[in-house]
């Protein structure tokens, strides 16, 4: 279980992320929606160790990862991706996710074999001696994937994998993470894409101004009237 | 093949001193250290693209190690070489957990180890310990235990194993879970934390492996010239020509510093020598400023080094045209 308890970052008077209470399994799909600045990506860098929270608790499986450094989180088995793809770019895809697959494997042979079966699974093998430069983007995002996978996390953070995906790459991408899913690894999205909130998000979670004011099922969420107001203004208000 | 090219390369190394002596030899495997020393640098600067100027300071207290040894008569010269890279060690390991503990980067970290490497020139300069400005003289009796030899011959072999020895271990690393964490942080900082690479401590770690095998090239260095000074042995000037080397041949690669390193020396050597016919010191200097553009051209129109750009165009080559009928051009 992957927990916090009114977790918040204040950066002076700004309040970031504000008392945000958020569980995930390693069983579930949970999807955080909310608007733009609505402290989101903030919220994945404190749960992945990027950023220090500024008061509040977090924990796995019972045991607190507060003030753990990026690398100690992943280590534990929680590994994020970035909003904006950051492959490294001078190695072959194949390269990439050896480099993932290094955290728990010992030899180079090893760590091919285990790179080449997660590049199978996502659907990039057969572009495995390119240079990640060299990948159109739906293919950066698989790559992307696929380097967190190769580390064999117990959770994924996901943060806006789907962003500049047609609706047909949303689907792969989205057969991905259910395959992902079925073997056991908790995934946390932080998603725009309604389609696959509703596809993927057995729970839902709303931000809005750095706080939680929805959660629920994606239908409960996406009928909620704050989280309608949240996302398109208050109608009633400039009716008024 | 590359095998047998590998194969013939150390063989023709080996039987080389059949053919050149003398001063050549010694032209030769000075051109060799500096391959070796690139090298060295190549593990931090190259796959860990930190940029180390720093690497001056660590050549130059093996050097000076040896020397110490020879002029207060401490011990033989060759236990002189183990005491280097002790020191240096410790120094290192200093210098990287300052350095990187504070998450200096980039220009920072570049700038912060320039200015390390001038106030160890200025330190040597003005303490009389260390010769001062005329540096030291190694004057020892020949014997192995010296490593002081009536020829170079022996001074090659030991360069050629150490050159080849480093080129065998870049190649290992390259491939090492320590090579794929360095390539890792260069490449992208910010992911390799996400994978779960402690990268301060990755970079301390190279930087202090690069260290040590910095140091024992510089005490080779003073054992087959016979001195050190700080002007050359100490400052920023040895430090650049070290980058340089790996910079030529190609940054994070095997091949590109040992190539960069003889090139570089190959390039000052005729430039002595163009110098010497025509016997003007205004030449010479010119020759300098020569020297300084055929780099700066090289460097922009190859940022990558020679074997970083064939590198290049060999993964271009194969996006382009695939490998027959797994990639095409459409998939691209």
């Amino acid at each position: 279980m992957l927990e916090t308890k009114s977790l918040s970052k204040r950066y002076g008077g700004l309040v970031a992320v504000a008392d945000v209470d958020f569980r995930a399994a390693t069983d579930e799909v949970v999807a955080i929606i909310g608007p733009n600045g609505a402290g989101k990506t903030t919220f994945f860098n404190l749960l992945s160790g990027f950023q220090r929270p500024s008061s509040g608790e977090m924990s796995l499986d019972g045991k607190s990862i507060m003030g753990l450094q990026a690398h100690q989180v992943s280590n534990l088995g929680v590994v994020r991706t970035f909003q904006v793809c950051r492959p490294f770019p001078d190695l072959s895809t194949l390269e990439n996710v050896v480099a993932g697959a290094y955290a728990h494997c010992t030899t180079y042979r090893e760590a091919v074999e285990v790179a080449e079966a997660v590049l199978e699974e996502v659907g990039l093998f057969h572009k495995r001696r390119f240079l990640a430069n060299y990948l159109t983007l739906p293919d950066m995002k698989r790559l992307e994937l696929a380097r967190a996978l190769a580390t064999r996390p117990r959770y994924l953070l996901l943060d806006e994998v789907m962003a500049g995906l047609n609706v047909r790459e949303q689907h792969e991408v989205g057969d991905v993470i259910e395959a992902i899913h079925r073997r056991g690894v908790g995934v946390v999205l932080v998603e725009h894409s309604i389609t696959m909130v509703v596809r993927l998000g057995r729970r839902v979670m709303c931000l809005s101004a750095g706080r939680k004011i929805a959660e629920g099922t994606a239908r409960e969420v996406l009928s909620d009237p704050d989280v309608q107001s949240a996302y398109m203004g208050a109608a009633n208000d400039e009716a008024a | 093949m590359t095998k047998l090219l590998v194969g013939l390369i150390i063989l023709a190394g080996l039987c080389f001193p059949f053919f050149v002596g003398g001063y050549y030899l010694k032209l030769t495997l000075l051109a060799l250290l500096y391959a070796y020393l690139s090298s060295s640098w190549n593990i931090i600067g190259g796959y860990g693209g930190q940029m180390s100027f720093a690497h001056g300071i660590f050549f130059g207290i093996g050097a000076y190690t040896v020397a110490l040894f020879s002029v207060y008569q401490v011990a033989p010269l060759v236990f002189a070489i183990p005491v280097g890279i002790v020191i240096v060690a410790c120094v290192s390991f200093v210098v990287a957990r300052v350095c990187f503990g504070y998450e200096l980067s980039g220009i920072h970290f570049a700038v912060g180890t320039i200015l390390l490497a001038e106030i160890a020139r200025i330190m040597a300069i003005n303490s009389s310990f260390l010769g001062r400005s005329q540096g030291l003289q190694i004057h020892v009796e020949a014997s192995i235990w010296n490593l002081q030899f009536e020829s170079y011959l022996p001074f090659y072999y030991i360069v050629f194993a150490m050159t080849v020895a480093i080129a065998a271990g870049t190649y290992w690393l390259q491939r090492s879970r320590l090579g794929f964490r360095l390539i890792s942080l260069r490449e992208q900082e910010q992911s390799a934390k996400a994978l779960g690479i402690n990268t301060t401590r990755t970079k301390q770690v190279a930087f202090v492996i690069s260290a040590v095998l910095t140091a024992a090239g510089g005490a080779m260095h003073a054992l087959v010239v016979g001195f050190v000074e700080p002007d050359f042995n100490l400052g920023l000037l040895l430090a650049l020509t070290i980058v340089m080397g790996a910079v030529l041949g190609g940054r994070g690669t095997v091949l590109g510093p040992i190539l960069g390193g003889i090139l570089v020396q190959a390039v000052q050597e005729l430039l002595v020598v163009a110098g010497g016919i025509v016997g003007t010191t205004s030449v010479s200097a010119l020759a300098q400023v020569v020297y300084g553009l055929f780099f700066v051209f090289i460097i922009l129109g190859f940022p990558r080094g020679i074997v970083g750009t064939l590198q290049r165009q060999h993964f271009d080559r194969q996006a382009v045209l695939g490998e027959p009928g797994k990639i095409t051009p459409a998939s691209l």
